[in-house]
């Protein structure tokens, strides 16, 4: 009788064993899909901002650069009378 | 090979140590590789071949003890790249060399200098996905085809990635006769190649061209603080050119000191290419991205050519591959440019168009880096 109950003891605690590691590799996998989403939403979110720098960096640019014409070409004229 | 391997781990003690050691030697191969390109390739020179044998400097195993190479190496970089010194210098020297007659003659064209910058910011999107945003605008800067820039930038937003940024650069500008006749060739048809242009040159006075580096300085500065040290050291250089009483000051600015700038230049950016650093993934991602740059700002140029067409009669319409010449590279892409309208036809002279739309994307590019400061520092 001891020895049956020893044996369904250990192979309980067997069993309770592979549940454990099973739910601890779940857990690694779930923990690294999320990371891998957050990391996704990260990236996601850094690409849809960056457009606002090229909006106002190619607006900028060209800003600049027609001021600099206007005033070269006023130059040219001023200068031709 | 593993037998090989487990021995390296014996002789060095680890398997980091020993994985480090193979590394600096595939530094050393790259710096080989980077020798060879300058001098067989003749692929700027001035630049790969001092960066080539800095980085085999750099990653001589155990090097830090008795030869002194990183303190001697790190000073340098303090004292020139940390604080921007060296590239602003040398800026002085590219003005001094750069003549802006072809842009005051006909400053339209200066609008594909502008265009022709577009694959930077496209660059930084791209970039984002993979980077954080300021090391993403810092590889992004490649773009600008522009040494001095792309140092400076690095620099201050991503000191760490100055190396790779730094080789992809000059790389790819020796590239540029590699890089941008298909991508020209895509967005163009043959018969908007074969457009003509005269070149009527209208005379540009002294005033003019003394006005010009003074009042780029200040609108530049006003708009774009960021930039007022870029633009204004370029544009302090094309001043001693232009004025007529500093014509010694000039031919220092010119020969000697961008000389010895790029001298030191080479070998101090060297020191960010230490093995562990610079052999990565984000190494192999940051060539990728610089290749992409170099594409965009090319069909940026070409498409805005192409816009302007629309309403441009005919007879007046422009060559769109003038457009691809307001990249930064001068003055290879306007001979590029030049050849390929000469391939499609033997009387068609685009040079000196290509040589105004190149030389406003040495402004565009400046200016391009300095919004790039303002925008994350």
């Amino acid at each position: 009788m001891v020895k049956l109950q020893s044996n369904y003891n250990a192979e309980l605690i067997n069993i309770i064993n592979e549940e454990l590691s099973l739910t601890s590799t779940q857990t690694n996998t779930e923990t690294q899909t999320e990371q891998a989403k957050i990391n996704i939403n990260v990236s996601g979110k850094r690409f849809l901002s960056s457009f606002k720098y090229m909006g106002l960096g190619m607006l900028g640019i060209f800003l600049i650069i027609s001021i600099i014409i206007i005033m070269v070409t006023v130059l040219n004229k001023i200068k031709k009378k | 090979m593993q037998e090989l391997f487990h021995n390296l781990i014996v002789t060095f003690g680890s398997q980091a140590n020993a994985i480090l050691f193979l590394k600096q030697l595939g530094m050393m191969v790259i710096g080989g590789v980077l020798i060879f390109l300058a001098i067989k390739k003749q692929m700027e020179p001035t630049l790969l071949l001092p960066m080539g044998f800095g980085a085999i400097l750099m990653n001589i195993p155990n090097h830090s003890g008795s030869a002194g190479i990183s303190e001697v190496l790190e000073t340098l970089y303090n004292a020139g790249i940390a604080n921007e010194l060296f590239p602003l210098l040398l800026f002085i020297g590219i003005g001094a060399m750069i003549d802006f007659g072809p842009i005051l003659s006909n400053p339209k064209l200066m609008i594909f200098g502008a265009a022709a910058q577009f694959g930077i910011f496209m660059t930084l999107s791209l970039a984002s996905i993979f980077f954080d945003i300021k090391e993403a605008a810092s590889i992004a800067i490649i773009g600008a085809a522009d040494g001095p820039t792309s140092i400076v930038v690095a620099t201050q937003l991503a000191p760490q990635l100055l190396g790779p940024i730094t080789v992809a650069a000059y790389s790819y500008m020796a590239l540029v006769p590699v890089v941008q006749p298909p991508v020209i060739k895509l967005f163009t048809t043959q018969k908007e190649r074969k457009i003509k242009m005269p070149y009527k040159p209208e005379s540009v006075s002294k005033l003019t061209r003394i006005l010009f580096p003074i009042l780029v300085t200040i609108i530049t500065g006003l708009i774009a603080p960021g930039a007022a040290a870029l633009i204004g050291f370029l544009m302090f250089g094309n001043l001693i050119r232009e004025c007529g009483v500093l014509d010694s000051l000039s031919d220092t600015a010119q020969k000697v000191l961008a000389n010895l700038i790029t001298l030191f230049l080479g070998i101090t950016v060297a020191f960010t290419m230490k093995a562990d650093a610079f052999l990565s993934l984000g190494t192999i991602l940051i060539l990728a991205l610089g290749l992409f740059a170099f594409v965009f700002d090319t069909m940026g140029g070409v498409l805005i050519a192409k816009l302007f067409n629309l309403f441009l009669p005919e007879g007046k319409k422009i060559n769109p591959m003038i457009g691809a010449a307001g990249i930064s590279a001068f003055p290879m892409s306007a001979r590029i440019v030049h050849k390929m309208g000469q391939d499609e036809d033997k009387q068609n002279f685009l040079l000196m168009h290509a040589v105004g739309a190149n030389v406003s994307g040495q402004i565009a590019s400046v200016i391009a880096g300095g919004l790039i400061l303002n925008f994350f520092i």
